[in-house]
């Protein structure tokens, strides 16, 4: 990647902005305030950098003010009442019930016409805007992202110039099981961030080939779902070149905290020229699946390939995590034929289940996802190892030809 | 007003009770079953 | 435990078995709602160590306790014991042993119904908990692990924990079904003579809202976890879109249960804070008429905004604009309860026991609870806060400042009444300001957390988030240990202490308080006469 972005302010380094809106804890907020300056105490919304994003930072803002006050003025009446209105000698407490005359109900009534008028005009037509602006994906759209969840990383796809990589975490493991200091991105890192260029309306369609996912990246102020067989859509318009980082927000299965967003803003100049390397990478692979690969090429690949996609679940030693995730090693799957011999994958063999995934389980059809290669060179990988010792190999090029006459059995 | 409840006032109340309990369970019942054939 | 419990009073009104059998066989209100009690104590503590696992692996960033598979289970079983089996069993205890001696009835209307309601509940919680201990067997991949929600597809995908949750959901709502159809043919038929229902304690009429809710609610929950047992097993496609369904109705299945919930979980308490508050402020309830209307339109309101729990699935506009708008209007009947519960204590002659201390923490951190959550029902700030820790903290403020703290108030309101002793005071007091700072410490961290970015649900986070979730897990386990004082100071309640009068504090009024305490065995055997 030859993108240069200037690094993002350090999260430490609040503005008086960001911490506007703290106040609607009064009390308890107070004993933190002390330690606001020594580390990363965030108290609002991170800084917004699409104008969706300021429009909800200042209801938010507006918001936490009014409840605020409703809080104060409303816990003041009662804790006057509880310091008043005590049991003491020569003390008779009052024994009304009700409102007993006009001048009375009007003081009765007044809170809820203030709530009402506080709720459908003072919040509710700053909202009501919003969201014809927030819905608002089609008009003026400059671009199309088309972002795909999947257990547990994402897919990013430029529909008009055929651009489409996944993003998986990477952060070591050795980070997350303490075995290695954490870095500054722990957990906010990708192998391939999603380049956006900036000031561009970008329309983000979003589905999910498994269970819901929920894409997120704060400074947006956007959120929406990613929903198996469904589109949902959203949109970004970013103001200023940076890192943009996010997560999945919705729980989707065991590592549903370890699939960050990460996005790259860039000019447009340097936009076009990360999308025309992208299409030399995607033309160079293209031409690779169709020569012949030696195994030892395959393994290797394939190694990396398993790395990045399957040890996740099955393991980085390809044992697995039964009952849920198989074990490769020895697996009935893995050990069986590769093709039929008329050339053709067979069910619930090794080469359907990598291609076709199983449905209803993690196990996805990779075929989606991964290049000819790739697909070869794991398939290849994992049936020599482990223990597994089946000795053949599958070469990309029979991988398109499967592909291309569908593949299914 | 009486000044116990009696046998027989209770046994009317029970009663009263077990139908009315009927009805409720079978109601839950209908939308229990009604729920299958919702469609969005 | 609970056997302590006796009923001293003339010998010859208990025919009842001795030991175990007599818990088993019995159809006592007042065996049956200490049965409830105890049941949701003991999963209450249940629920809580599951949390304060959770907590203890989000001490700090990176793994250290458990696996992320593993905590997915804790925070959904976490949240289904708690609901399921904590809040709702312990309102149902109160409603059983408190409804009669309020309404002048004798008993409930079905007392065997009303033994089979509780002793359904046992099983569903070791169902619902059960395949943990199986998985350390090596027996399926362990409990549920889609949160409490069982959103599909991730829960078509689920192991067998899934299949128990819904066994254990199905016989809890079954349970929790009969138990309201008890508390609304006794609430209709068997008030004492001259009790109409405007004269009716507003405890009774929260119940009552609570019941028909209930009812209304939990067959559509039983049918959208029904459909999900047919995808898993039986090949229908009801939540599965290459089937022609859609993952998304579940969740309008789902939240047309969930959100009721909530007010069923807090409408007891809202009826019993005018019982405590008018007692310790020795003035009568203010405005009992708007609060039992308000108690209705809550009731009706609440199966009609579900759709703002899932506000980023992706709905058209005007679906947006009314489901936010109808979250809204809720305000407004939830605000007259505020407006008298304060007005109640308002030149009272008050005085502060354990029972309005709780009250008033309760009217205290429940209103934050309600402002922020007037704030979440906005769509266009939703779309920040949802899935975020915030909406973790608020429904906190909800459900354990509303909620538990409000059981709680219940409890050392009545536990006087129930055992003839008084609690001790300095314990109680010593437990609320523990209870109040802990939960604060515990959860307005997470306010923040949520603000700056941290999804919920999450067993590791980035590093930004490591100074408030420190806190944040040191406050969940002094509230933990808290509740500690909370059971001993029952337990020795109910063991003996100073023996109380028939009206135990000074200002309370209503017909539970004209019986002995602890009252005779059976309640109401002459109708009291209501003036």
């Amino acid at each position: 990647m030859i993108i240069r972005v200037p690094a993002r302010r350090p999260a430490a380094v609040s503005t008086a902005r960001q911490m506007r809106s703290w106040a609607f804890l009064l009390p308890a907020a107070s004993t933190l305030i002390a330690h606001e300056a020594s580390a990363s105490f965030n108290f609002n919304f991170p800084e917004p950098v699409t104008p969706i994003a300021r429009e909800t930072l200042a209801i938010h803002n507006e918001f936490m003010l009014i409840i605020t006050i409703l809080f104060v003025v409303v816990f003041a009446i009662m804790i006057y009442s509880m310091i008043r209105h005590r049991k003491r000698p020569g003390y008779e407490a009052a024994t009304f019930s009700a409102p007993s005359n006009r001048l009375q109900w009007f003081w009765v009534l007044l809170p809820f016409a203030i709530l009402l008028f506080i709720d459908f005009i003072l919040m509710g037509i700053p909202a009501v805007k919003a969201i014809v602006v927030m819905e608002d994906t089609k008009t003026k759209a400059d671009m199309v992202l088309k972002v795909t969840g999947m257990q547990w990383k994402w897919q990013y796809e430029y529909p008009e110039s055929g651009i489409k990589f996944i993003s998986t975490l990477a952060t070591p493991r050795d980070q997350i099981n303490n075995a290695e200091a954490k870095g500054e991105h722990y957990l906010l890192e990708v192998d391939n961030p999603v380049v956006l260029p900036v000031g561009k309306k970008v329309r983000v369609l979003l589905t999910s080939t498994d269970v819901i996912h929920t894409w997120w990246v704060p400074q947006f102020g956007v959120k929406r779902d990613a929903v198996p067989g469904f589109l949902r859509e959203t949109w970004v318009k970013i103001d200023k070149p940076g890192i943009y980082r996010g997560q999945c927000a919705e729980l989707c299965g065991k590592e549903h905290g370890f699939m960050p967003v990460v996005v790259h803003a860039v000019p447009e100049e340097e936009f076009i020229a990360w999308q025309d390397t992208q299409k030399a990478k995607i033309a160079s692979a293209a031409s690779s699946a169709d020569r012949t690969w030696s195994k030892d090429e395959l393994m290797a690949a394939g190694k990396a390939v398993y790395e990045k996609q399957c040890a996740m679940c099955h393991q980085p030693e390809g044992q697995g995590l039964p009952p849920t995730f198989p074990a490769l090693a020895g697996s009935k799957v893995v050990n069986t034929p590769l093709l039929s011999a008329e050339g053709k994958v067979v069910t619930d063999t090794h080469v359907d289940r990598v291609m076709n995934g199983k449905p209803g389980t993690p196990m996805q059809a990779f075929r989606n996802t991964l290049s000819d290669t790739d697909l070869a060179a794991v398939i290849t990988f994992e049936r020599n190892s482990f223990g597994n010792q089946r000795g053949d190999m599958i070469q990309p090029a029979q991988i398109k030809a499967l592909r291309q006459e569908g593949s299914k059995p | 007003m009486e000044n116990a409840f009696s046998p027989e006032d209770l046994a009317r109340r029970r009663s009263r009770s077990k139908r009315l309990a009927w009805l409720i369970g079978g109601a839950v019942l209908l939308l229990y079953i009604a729920g299958f054939f919702l469609k969005r | 435990m609970s056997t302590a419990i006796a009923h001293p009073g003339n010998p010859h009104d208990e025919h009842y078995p001795g030991g175990l059998m007599r818990w088993l066989t019995t159809t006592n209100h007042k065996d049956i709602g200490t049965m409830y009690l105890t049941f949701a104590l003991m999963m209450f503590f249940v629920g809580g160590l599951m949390i304060l696992a959770v907590r203890a692996e989000l001490f700090q960033p990176g793994l250290q306790l458990m696996k992320p598979e593993f905590f997915n289970q804790l925070i959904g079983v976490h949240a289904l014991v708690m609901i399921f089996a904590a809040l709702m069993p312990a309102a149902t205890g109160f409603a059983n042993w408190m409804i009669p001696l309020m309404i002048g009835a004798p008993d409930m209307a079905l007392p065997r119904l009303n033994n089979w309601g509780f002793w359904l509940l046992p099983p569903a919680a070791i169902l619902l908990t059960m395949p943990f201990t199986l998985a350390l067997f090596g027996i399926g991949d362990g409990a549920i692990a889609t949160g409490w929600t069982f959103y599909a597809p991730l829960s078509v995908q689920g192991g067998m924990g899934v299949d128990f949750a819904i066994l254990a959901v199905h016989i809890l709502g079954i349970s929790s079904i009969m138990g309201s159809i008890n508390i609304i043919v006794t609430i209709f038929n068997m008030r004492a003579p001259g009790m109409t229902m405007m004269k009716l304690p507003l405890f009774a009429w929260g119940w009552l809202i609570t019941a028909f809710l209930l009812i209304a609610t939990l067959p559509v929950l039983a049918g959208a976890v029904t459909m999900l047992l047919t995808d898993r097993h039986f090949g229908t496609h009801f939540f599965n879109a290459a089937g022609g369904g859609d993952p998304i109705l579940f969740q309008h299945l789902f939240w047309f249960f969930g959100h009721p919930e909530v007010y069923i979980l807090l409408l007891p308490v809202w009826g019993l804070m005018p019982h405590v508050l008018s007692t310790f402020s020795r003035k009568p309830t203010y405005g009992y008429t708007a609060q039992v209307y308000s108690f209705i339109a809550i009731g009706v309101l609440s199966v009609v905004v579900w759709a703002h729990h899932i506000f980023t699935s992706g709905m058209p506009i005007p679906a947006l604009v009314y489901f936010m708008f109808s979250t809204m209007s809720i305000s407004i009947p939830l605000a007259v309860l505020f407006f008298c519960w304060i007005a109640t204590m308002w030149r009272g002659a008050m005085t502060f026991e354990t029972p309005m201390l709780f009250a008033i923490g309760f009217i205290v951190l429940f209103g934050i609870a309600g402002l922020t959550g007037l704030v979440l029902a906005d769509v266009a700030a939703d779309a920040q806060y949802h899935h975020s820790y915030f909406v973790v903290a608020h429904f906190h403020y909800a459900l354990f400042a509303g909620g538990i703290m409000g059981v709680i108030t219940g409890v050392y309101y009545w536990l006087p009444k129930w055992t003839g002793h008084m609690y001790s005071e300095k314990l109680g007091k010593l437990h609320f300001w523990l209870t109040v700072i802990a939960f604060n410490l515990t959860f307005i961290p997470q306010f923040f957390l949520g603000l700056a970015g941290m999804p919920r649900r999450i067993p590791d986070y980035a590093l930004q988030f490591a100074e408030f979730n420190a806190i944040s897990t040191i406050g969940a386990f002094i509230l933990g240990f808290s509740q500690l004082i909370f059971a001993y100071n029952i337990w020795c309640c109910v063991r003996g202490g100073t023996k109380v009068e028939a009206r135990v504090w000074e200002g309370a009024e209503g017909l539970e308080w004209e019986l002995s305490s602890p009252p005779p065995h059976h309640s109401w055997e002459i109708p009291p006469v209501i003036r």
